[in-house]
């Protein structure tokens, strides 16, 4: 999940009482008024409220005012309101919480469900809006944490390396950032590889479960399963990575020179990490060109584990919520729609048709060339699938327990006893 | 000696090769008089490409005598490069010593070429020689390009007429295709087969390297008549960025509307660009540049939105800058038609030294979203600053070029009524009514300071210069407004805002600029301001307050720049930047051009900063 965002959100497990609502059809001249509401970021609510202004000049009858939050305001009312039932009509979400709200949520209306393709979107996005297999939501962004890493050009070249470098393997990999890595007076100055902040560690660690054929999932989804040997394999290849010198875990993790951070400030050669960090570079206006290249594979197929995406639900206590989700589908589901906003936010899209039609592929690269080596892995992501506390499992027990595990404070085998057993105490 | 023998050889071939070979549309001159389309292409190659055109222009030696052979055979009329007004020091001819170094004049800055005096015998010769040689290797005629040299040199215009006299006297069936030289195209039109319009709606801008737009209305209307009256054909080539559909599409519009044969292609014509003028009619809004300008205490940046895509936008349009990863300002502009700009100047304050800025533009109009972003990486020492110097310390503008222009600092600002009693009548104001002061026209036409003449002042405050002037002139003859005010009676005004610099330099660049005031006809043309360079929409400079009364012998005017509009001006006691006022006569009744210049710049030239007068901002 986008570092800016991270925080830890604990759950309330809501306590839905009240009242069915009933969600009148709006006649077609009523005058129909909504709100939105959505966190606080330009690049996200700028081409949202060109969407809204669009959608009303299409339908005069409706108004749709956005309000905004600060982000960590936004978690605290969304916690709040829902249960008070004075939440907005439509609800800008993350789409692996939906499942936690969606008995506050609308579902897709019915008739509109019949005809609706699920095909429309990646699965790895759709899935988050999809609870007992019923739809409470759309994405209108694709969030990806694993598969591409960013590369500095000035280090490649200055190390006589292939710029941009096209990795078939792990090795080739490794051997460049060892090349890469610079230690001075036994303090590692450059890391030829950053794969060790938060998000890095877990999204590799579950598409290195993904890629070699395995999951992290039992087979009925009751329960986590990271106690097999893929993902032993898999920590046992970090820790490899370790060995081979292109990382110092205990310099270079999330909280001391985080990837960002540490790419674009010189101190990181290559860095894992999702491609919006590619716009971190404005704060780095001296900083030289880049670029972001996909990573090789452990299997045959880019496999990774993505938790959806940021998206669009409406109320169950709107009494509009068929207007509501006509504005959703509007703003996500519709191909022109959707690549302005994909444009024009700079993120990865949800909707296929971005990605397999060649013309609106075409326009998301030359908005952000980033996502040449993005878009061609996405039809290979999966949903993380339904967490109670999804951060809780990521950030407070996978990443800790791998980092432990890399700073060789544990053995592989307890990082993997005390994720398996931690995360699915969060099950219970 | 070397040249003559060239041209024996010539001339023996000519005698072998047939002289008109007639093909089923009858000769190459006449079968240029039904062309639809023709192409100019000096890349190498691309025989398929040049053969679907008419007509095809390229280099003499880009396609081997195959490929030439191959493609007339297909019927399209070749011909071949010359540049009958400069020569270009890559050409075999010109390094194995054909061209006397004494012919030259100077050097073509845009391109490294010299200009020739084509009243040289020997380059006519040449000229004669070279089309001969072009003719034997199957060539059906030349393109004779930089007759426009005579503009800039016109002592060389009876030359340029008798190379072209010549080539038709020598090669009577070969096609002549003359390349602009609309001074010279009354005498050459009856020799000439085609008349090349180059830039008919744009232009490009060679320190900047950008393409832009250019009205040329009024020539384009003269060559429409000349068309008409003569039956020449006319080519219109324009120069457009090759993703620029509605760049493309307004040339050939234009060209289409003059009646002209329209051509689009890049500044280096080494390509056949595809503008995909066949293609969807979309809009396609892109932010196409991010400036900053600023004087060294303000900063602008300014923002340019077009539309290049084939449909005009319904809706206004949506910006958002942003400064590093924090959005500073959203700005909306109108629905921007096929091909429209529009200007988004953003005062920036405290800019640091280095930032990122990135500007997006929304609208759901357009279906090529991609280039809708654009970041623009600042650096502070990039952005040039003109340095505040002492007296003593800064350089200045000799006297050879004329007297110092004075600007009186103000107390407060001056109403501008175009009443200039305000105006001090002890300040230091200028009178041009010499003639060692014409700088344009015959002087033996300016009857005198009742005929033109003018007298200046200069003044200035913390936020502004003021110029206020009166004009004596007898006859006052305007039609025109805008950019083509130039044709009927007026004021040009040249600033050069950072002297220091560039102070050696002797071409016109951003911090240039000419300005034109036209007093109207105080009858149906109203008064007009203009800046013509650096280009910029009308729209980015209304702040511009300006005003005009008629007088008992003339017209006199009152003008206020704000110091933003003169981009790099830096308002500051007995600083010095470059100058030069310029009062232009039309006397003609119902005349369209320019008829006498006078400046107090002594030999000034359009464009050229070094030959400008100071103007020092006084204590």
């Amino acid at each position: 999940m986008v570092k800016r965002m991270v925080i830890l959100m604990t759950l309330v497990v809501m306590v839905l009482v009240g009242t069915n609502v009933t969600v009148p059809g709006a006649a077609a001249q009523d005058q129909v008024k909504l709100r939105l509401w959505a966190h606080q970021q330009a690049t996200f609510n700028d081409p949202l409220q060109v969407l809204i202004d669009a959608y009303t000049a299409e339908h005069p009858n409706v108004s749709i005012e956005m309000e905004t939050f600060e982000y960590n305001l936004y978690l605290q009312t969304l916690q709040t309101a829902m249960p008070a039932g004075d939440e907005a009509d439509i609800i800008e979400v993350f789409g692996s919480w939906t499942c936690s709200y969606a008995d506050r949520l609308a579902a897709m209306p019915e008739a509109a469900a019949a005809s609706f393709n699920r095909d429309m979107f990646f699965k790895a996005t759709l899935d988050g809006y999809i609870c007992d297999d019923t739809l409470y939501g759309l994405p209108f962004e694709f969030n990806m944490e694993y598969g591409a890493a960013l590369v500095n050009k000035g280090m490649f070249e200055a190390a006589g390396l292939n710029y941009p470098p096209a990795w078939t393997s792990w090795d080739e990999l490794i051997s460049d950032a060892k090349a890469l890595t610079k230690i001075t007076d036994g303090q590692m100055n450059v890391a030829g590889f950053h794969f060790t902040n938060q998000d890095a560690i877990v999204f590799m660690f579950l598409a290195g479960i993904l890629q070699r054929g395995g999951n992290f999932w039992n087979d009925d989804h009751t329960e986590f399963n990271f106690d097999s040997d893929e993902a032993r394999e898999t920590l046992e290849f970090m820790q490899h990575l370790v060995d081979e010198g292109v990382i110092d875990p205990v310099l270079y993790n999330d909280t001391a020179n985080w990837s960002g951070t540490a790419f674009f400030t010189n101190q990181a050669a290559i860095a894992l990490i999702g491609s919006w960090a590619t716009a971190l570079v404005v704060d780095y206006p001296d900083f030289g060109e880049f670029d972001y290249v996909p990573l090789p594979s452990f299997g045959d197929a880019p496999l990774f584990a993505a938790d959806s995406g940021w998206g669009l639900t409406a109320s169950k206590n709107s009494e509009h919520a068929d207007v509501a989700w006509d504005f959703i589908q509007f703003a996500t589901a519709n191909a022109d729609n959707a690549l302005m906003f994909n444009t024009a936010s700079g993120t990865i899209p949800a909707l296929r048709e971005l990605v397999d039609n060649e013309a609106y592929k075409a326009e998301l690269i030359e908005a952000n060339p980033a996502l040449e080596a993005v878009l061609p892995q996405l039809a290979s992501g999966s949903y993380i699938g339904e967490m109670p506390d999804r951060d809780l499992v990521f950030y407070s027990i996978i990443y800790p327990n791998v980092l432990d595990m890399l700073q060789e404070v544990q053995s592989v085998d307890d990082a993997l006893a005390f994720i398996n057993e931690d995360a699915n105490a969060t099950l219970e | 000696m070397k040249a003559l023998i060239h041209f024996l050889i010539v001339v023996s071939l000519l005698l072998v090769v047939p002289a008109a070979l007639a093909q089923d549309g009858g000769t190459p001159r006449e079968q240029i008089k039904s062309i639809e389309n023709y192409v100019v292409y000096y890349g190498s190659g691309r025989v398929d490409d040049l053969a679907r055109y008419d007509l095809a222009i390229i280099q003499p030696d880009t396609l081997s005598a195959d490929e030439l052979t191959a493609l007339k055979a297909q019927g399209t009329l070749v011909v071949s490069y010359l540049s009958i007004g400069e020569a270009e020091p890559e050409r075999e001819w010109y390094l194995d010593g054909r061209v006397d170094p004494a012919w030259e004049l100077g050097t073509n800055e845009n391109w490294g070429s010299r200009f020739i005096d084509a009243n040289q015998t020997g380059w006519q010769d040449l000229m004669v020689a070279l089309t001969g040689e072009y003719l034997a290797k199957g060539f059906d005629g030349v393109f004779l390009d930089t007759v426009d040299t005579v503009d800039l040199f016109p002592q060389t215009l009876p030359g340029m007429i008798e190379i072209i006299r010549r080539l038709r006297e020598t090669y009577p069936d070969a096609l002549l295709v003359q390349n602009r030289g609309f001074t010279v195209i009354d005498e050459t039109a009856g020799w000439v087969d085609a008349l090349m319009f180059e830039d008919l709606v744009t232009t490009y801008d060679f320190i900047n390297n950008e393409y832009l737009y250019a009205d040329n209305t009024y020539v384009a209307q003269q060559m429409a008549e000349l068309q008409t009256q003569t039956g020449i054909v006319i080519l219109a080539l324009d120069y457009v960025s090759p993703d620029n559909p509605a760049g493309a599409y307004l040339a050939v519009q234009a060209a289409e509307q003059y009646g002209f044969i329209p051509a689009v292609s890049t500044i280096f014509l080494d390509d056949i660009p595809d503008y995909g003028l066949d293609g969807p009619q979309e809009a396609d809004i892109r932010v196409q540049s991010i400036k900053v300008e600023t004087n060294g205490e303000t900063y602008t940046l300014v923002i340019t939105v077009e539309n290049v895509g084939l449909a005009a936008t319904t809706k206004d349009i949506d910006l958002s800058l942003s400064i590093g990863s924090e959005q500073v300002a959203k700005y909306t502009i109108a629905a921007l038609d096929i091909g429209e700009q529009a200007q988004w100047h953003y005062e920036w304050a405290n800019p640091p030294q280095s930032a990122s800025v990135r500007v997006i533009a929304f609208s759901l109009d357009d279906k090529h979203p991609g280039n809708n972003s654009l970041q623009y990486t600042y650096h502070s020492e990039s952005i040039p600053v003109e340095p505040l110097l002492p007296p003593d310390e800064q350089r200045r503008r000799p006297n050879e070029n004329g007297p110092d222009l004075q600007a009186t600092h103000l107390e407060a600002p001056l109403t501008m009524d175009g009443d200039l009693s305000e105006w001090g009548i002890n300040w230091p104001c200028v009178d041009v009514n010499q003639a060692e002061q014409i700088i344009y026209g015959d002087p033996a036409t300016w009857t005198g300071p009742d005929d033109l003449s003018g007298h200046v002042c200069y003044a200035w405050d913390d936020n502004s210069l003021y110029i206020g002037f009166a004009i004596v002139d007898d006859v006052i003859v305007q039609s025109y407004s805008g950019g083509d005010l130039w044709r009927g009676d007026h004021v040009e005004l040249w600033f050069d805002t950072q002297l220091q610099l560039d102070f050696d330099s002797d071409q016109n660049s951003d911090d240039d600029f000419q300005v034109g005031i036209s007093p109207g006809d105080f009858d149906q043309v109203p008064p007009s301001l203009v800046i013509w360079t650096p280009a910029r929409l009308p729209d980015s400079y209304t702040s511009v307050e300006f005003a005009v009364r008629r007088t008992e012998n003339g017209y006199s005017a009152e003008i206020r720049f704000p110091v933003e509009i003169l981009s790099g001006l830096r308002l500051a006691a007995e600083h010095a930047i470059g100058a030069s006022f310029d009062p232009s006569d039309t006397d003609t009744p119902g005349g369209t051009d320019q008829e006498t210049m006078l400046s107090t710049a002594h030999e000034s030239q359009w464009g050229v900063p070094t030959l400008w007068n100071n103007l020092i901002l006084q204590d």
